[in-house]
């Protein structure tokens, strides 16, 4: 069974020789293979070199493009300032009059968005259907508050409903173009990275009434190229699960402060899981020993009942040790067949 | 219904509710109607308490704080001339700011709004602040703590150099620190020898509250 069948199985509550194992290797990937984040952000041959190390190294199921938050709002006009140590990030926001004018759709694909899609084009030409080539994309809610700064969102939440309601409108289509340049390119998937959807910011109301029929029609989009449709959230968002649950994609990947088992419990079988290792304490600090544990304890659980990919909250720290990754995939290959 | 208690609940409402205007309304009513600035104050502190404990509980969002905030605040400039003609004792000042690298200020102005209603003076540094600021800062005014807030996992170690800085300086006894922000976590925050760490804003609140009272206790020092 390769990578590839083994996502697409566990996706559809099928049975599978073991828990696929997907963690989004990015940026360690990155550090591993001692190129600066500068380089791969800018280069589709250092990216895709790098992350075809890390697949040699760990066999995992799926590799996934660096995550990049910022690449959209920069396609969209926001102007970005070197963070320390290696990312990128909005210096300087876009007024919400920058996101109502023009046409969104074509300049979301300027600045560094290529260079994710070109990497998208090289991981495929070197792992064929073997692993899963995944793409990352800004969500609608994630690229809007990126680019105009979370603090005018929140506010916009309350007080300006439907300028934003306009905002995503726009920001869903040029979303679904982006995964379309990344589907064309060889992307056997998409991850929709909604890290503002957590609870704390978006609650369920909001979630509902602004973003769900949103993201519906970028899930739709996606699998209707036979993509896989992956949702991404981060932070707690329990309260939102039963949304979350009806997003209309694929799988749900979601961070470590939710508790999967529980999130099993709501969503049922509308939605397969990912997750959701630690990537704060226990991937970058903890020892082999403590996240052969914690995975094993994760498959044992949420893993039982299919449906589950294995993977972290989020894209795993750059200085995660390797062992740490190696003990990670090594619990997921011990496991039972899944049914 | 007093005229004063009927403005105090209306200022508390106006404040729940995110009416900016409201709130700078019913402040100045009070003050106009020769109510102490503590009334005010006091009105304001009980309302951002309230919320900071509906959200903890997920009964509001941050949208929800944020535009209570804002109230807060419109509150706060109507009333600032009388505070300074009769200044208050605060509860204990705080420097506070956003590491180096990382300009995500939203949970860092909700923290430093909540401490103010607490009652506490809040020095605010902004964001992308230097290690160095927040020493340099914490000399400057005095402070009791330097509160640090990080959303990414590439700056967040920034808190921990903070607290080296504090140590080889020599004022580690003399300075506590708390720390929050999305990736930061207990486990983190005790392996950085932070002092304390808020989960969310409400919580953020209550820890420099302990804080305080750790400090003002038996033994405590503040050499």
């Amino acid at each position: 069974m390769t990578g590839l069948e083994r996502m697409h199985r566990a996706i559809r509550f099928q049975p599978t020789d073991r828990v696929p194992v997907a963690p989004l290797l990015g940026a360690h990937a990155v550090a591993l293979a001692g190129i600066t984040y500068e380089a791969t952000s800018a280069d589709p041959t250092a990216q895709a070199h790098a992350l075809l190390r890390a697949v040699e190294l760990y066999r995992p199921d799926a590799i996934f493009t660096l995550m990049d938050l910022s690449a959209e709002p920069e396609a969209l006009g926001a102007e970005l300032m070197a963070s320390v140590n290696r990312s990128r990030i909005v210096a300087r926001h876009l007024s919400p009059e920058a996101l109502l004018t023009g046409d969104l759709e074509s300049v979301i694909l300027a600045a560094r968005v290529p260079v994710f899609v070109e990497t998208v084009r090289l991981l495929r030409a070197a792992l064929d259907d073997t692993v899963m080539v995944g793409a990352l994309v800004s969500g609608p809610l994630t690229a809007a508050a990126n680019a105009l700064g979370i603090e005018t969102i929140a506010r916009m939440l309350r007080r300006q409903r439907e300028t934003l309601s306009d905002i995503l409108e726009r920001l869903t289509k040029a979303c679904i173009t982006v995964a379309s340049a990344h589907l064309e390119a060889g992307a056997h998937g998409v991850m929709v990275l909604e890290p503002c959807a957590t609870s704390g910011i978006l609650g369920p109301y909001d979630l509902s009434s602004l973003l769900l029929a949103r993201l519906q029609a970028v899930a739709k989009h996606i699998r209707d190229q036979n993509g896989i449709a992956i949702l991404h959230i981060c932070g707690d968002c329990q309260a939102s699960l039963p949304g979350l649950a009806d997003s209309g994609f694929d799988v749900l990947s979601l961070d470590a402060p939710v508790g999967l088992v529980r999130a099993r419990e709501v969503v049922g079988r509308r939605i397969a899981l990912m997750g959701n290792l630690d990537v704060r304490q226990l991937l970058p600090r903890g020892g082999p020993e403590s996240v052969y544990n914690a995975t094993v304890a994760l498959i044992a659980d949420p893993g039982r009942a299919g449906g589950f990919i294995l993977s972290g909250g989020c894209e795993l720290p750059a200085d995660t040790p390797t062992c740490n990754v190696l003990q990670m995939v090594e619990a997921s290959a011990l496991s039972s067949p899944r049914a | 219904m007093s005229d004063r208690s009927t403005l105090t609940a209306a200022l508390e409402a106006a404040v729940e509710a995110g009416d900016e205007a409201g709130a700078a309304s019913a402040a100045s009513r009070l003050l106009e109607i020769g109510a102490a600035p503590t009334i005010v104050t006091g009105a304001l502190s009980r309302a951002m308490g309230r919320l900071g404990e509906q959200f903890h509980r997920l009964d509001i969002f941050v949208p929800d704080l944020l535009i209570a905030a804002d109230a807060f605040e419109a509150a706060m400039t109507v009333l600032e001339p009388a505070l300074n003609a009769s200044p208050r004792r605060p509860k204990g000042t705080i420097v506070i700011g956003v590491v180096e690298g990382d300009i995500h200020t939203l949970g860092k102005n909700l923290v430093r709004v909540m401490l103010a209603a607490d009652g506490f003076e809040v020095h605010d540094l902004g964001r992308d602040v230097k290690v160095a600021m927040f020493v340099d800062a914490a000399i400057e005014r005095r402070a009791d703590i330097i509160a640090m807030s990080s959303l990414m996992t590439t700056t967040m170690d920034r808190m921990g150099d903070v607290i080296g800085l504090l140590t080889s300086r020599g004022l580690r006894e003399r300075v506590r620190v708390l720390v929050g922000g999305a990736p930061v976590t207990r486990a983190y925050a005790d392996e950085i020898g932070a002092d304390e760490y808020g989960e969310d804003a409400s919580e953020a609140v209550a820890a420099a509250n302990r804080l305080m009272t750790m400090w003002q206790g038996p033994g405590a020092d503040r050499s």
